[in-house]
């Protein structure tokens, strides 16, 4: 299995998909450094810890997290097709679900990395323009929040592994993403009742880290989440493993 | 002595139609076995099967014994393949490429890669990325990748897509090569017919899904000799007059009154003339330039098999 992980990253070297990443790590850093940089020389008041972190932690898990690893996971489970390595990969003496339980750590690894990078990026900007210590509570309080949305974000990740292994094109797990986090915000912005929201994966892992949910509401919308992460998990491990593979690439 | 590859009835129909129907082939230790047949035969679907990329409709695909199926990798370990054009990965070196297939095979031997990238002639270009490299470049790379791991058993399907007549001189050395120094098998499709009967031993011909012939390729020369047909009163005579007067050994009998002549074929004048001088009346007297061009032709019902 190490070497399935190890070739599995191998095979990301040098591949556009890694400039995406850095732009998630960037962009969400990039903003803190401004914000923390605006209240600390323009409005001569240093911004305070919570405030600092909930920022980049919203930004990613609402706007930016899902439509980027939908299109992380559509990479690592269509490029075989796309790219015409497929019969290749499928020729090694190693049985199919390997790989797909090997991309799957991959691309769990690849999310809790981006997180986690940008979360210690938020540290070091906040640490640059904050006066205070940072409060232990609040700490622990983020890395447990920081937890909850990275599981949360690789629940949502089969939509789009779906999309890709059945259409066998990058690009239909990219407009999965876009097209969730597009809902998300349409429902937002028209004050859906969150008992109807909830419903939507991409709207309630928002709302499980910005609001407290009342259990009902909770229950309805991670067993959505769960329901269809588990649904698209299995309908595309069975496609990858069983599918015919035909066409090929150049 | 068991069949490296044996196919059984082996069947795949997509909506009613049978693009592959029913084909039984046999493929012996050593052999360079020719799978010949025009674009939309059905080669590619029928390797695809072998491999256990695509399920048959029905019948059976054994390869070193073992019955091949989706989950069944275990014979991968001594099988290389190239299905069509290979695809590697573009953003990596071909050194990258091959280091890949090396892990995912279990060969430890990190010198085997630069080995074969001089095998197909890339150890120069080893470190270039391979999305510059051209089609003919990539073929060698997927040649590379599926010799790696020295199988026992090579599956090329159109290995010679998109390279230069020097490039399809150089591969056909280095399979001639490796069937001789490491008496590896190779099946190898195309619907090019110069390049199988350069190549192959043993020769398969598919068309519309369906294997029509199934030969050596030293019987199908013979199938395809240019010779002489001459239609005589008393055949056993003019055998004969043909040994004696024109030292003419390599014939045969076809039936009464029907000799076929294989040597001397541009002299009927003197064929004739020695037999009529000699009592032996000739009826008809047809040369046919028989080639394997033609055989196919007829045996396709005129489709492009070049």
């Amino acid at each position: 299995m190490t070497t399935i992980l190890y070739t599995e990253l191998l095979k990301c070297k040098r591949a556009s998909i890694l400039w995406i990443i850095a732009a998630v790590i960037v962009i969400p850093s990039l903003i803190s450094f401004f914000i923390g940089f605006g209240s600390w020389a323009i409005l001569d008041s240093p911004p305070k810890w919570s405030g600092f972190l909930v920022f980049s932690q919203s930004l990613i898990n609402m706007l930016i997290g899902p439509p980027v690893f939908a299109m992380l996971a559509s990479f690592l489970f269509a490029r075989e097709y796309q790219e015409g390595t497929v019969h290749s990969f499928f020729l090694y003496p190693r049985h199919r679900a390997l790989f797909f339980l090997g991309k799957l750590c991959i691309l769990l690894l690849l999310i809790t990395a981006i997180i986690g990078i940008t979360f210690l990026i938020s540290l070091g900007i906040g640490f640059m323009f904050t006066t205070t210590h940072l409060p232990y509570d609040l700490f622990i309080g983020k890395v447990w929040e920081l937890l909850k949305i990275i599981g949360l974000q690789f629940l949502l990740a089969p939509i789009a592994i779906l999309a890709g292994v059945l259409s066998r094109q990058i690009i239909a797990g990219i407009i999965v993403g876009i097209v969730g986090v597009t809902s998300s915000v349409i429902l937002m912005i028209a004050s859906t009742p969150l008992q109807y929201s909830v419903y939507n994966p991409y709207s309630f892992v928002t709302f499980i880290i910005d609001s407290p949910l009342e259990s009902s509401l909770m229950i309805r919308g991670f067993g959505t989440l769960m329901t269809l992460s588990i649904v698209c998990t299995a309908i595309s491990y069975y496609h990858y493993v069983s599918s015919d593979v035909q066409g090929s690439g150049v | 002595m068991e069949p490296i590859l044996k196919t059984i009835n082996l069947t795949k129909t997509y909506d009613n139609h049978a693009a592959v129907n029913k084909i039984n082939m046999s493929i012996g230790k050593g052999e360079i076995y020719g799978f010949l047949g025009p674009n939309g035969a059905g080669k590619t679907t029928a390797i695809r099967m072998m491999l256990g990329l695509v399920k048959p409709t029905s019948g059976e695909v054994e390869i070193f014994g073992e019955k091949i199926s989706k989950n069944s990798f275990k014979a991968f370990e001594r099988i290389g393949a190239i299905i069509e054009t290979p695809g590697s990965y573009k953003n990596l070196t071909a050194y990258e490429n091959l280091d890949i297939h090396r892990r995912l095979m279990g060969i430890s031997a990190k010198s085997s890669i630069e080995e074969t990238l001089d095998m197909v002639g890339l150890l120069e270009v080893r470190n270039r990325r391979v999305g510059k490299f051209s089609l003919g470049m990539k073929q060698r790379l997927g040649l590379a990748r599926a010799l790696l791991h020295q199988p026992d058993f090579l599956i090329l399907d159109e290995p010679t897509n998109g390279l230069d007549p020097q490039g399809i001189k150089d591969i056909r050395h280095l399979l001639l090569d490796l069937v001789k120094q490491r008496d590896i098998t190779i099946l190898v499709s195309s619907h090019i017919l110069s390049e199988i009967e350069q190549l192959a031993t043993k020769i398969g011909i598919i068309h519309q899904g369906q294997l029509l012939e199934e030969m050596d390729m030293e019987q199908l020369r013979q199938k395809n000799r240019h010779y002489l047909d001459i239609t005589v009163s008393n055949d056993q005579q003019a055998a004969f007059i043909l040994q004696e007067n024109l030292s003419i050994v390599d014939y045969t009998i076809t039936e009464l009154g029907k000799i076929r002549i294989y040597e001397r074929m541009n002299e009927p004048m003197i064929i004739n003339r020695t037999l009529v001088e000699n009592g032996v009346d000739v009826a008809e007297l047809v040369l046919n330039k028989g080639n394997l061009e033609q055989y196919f032709l007829q045996l396709t019902g005129g489709n492009a098999v070049v």
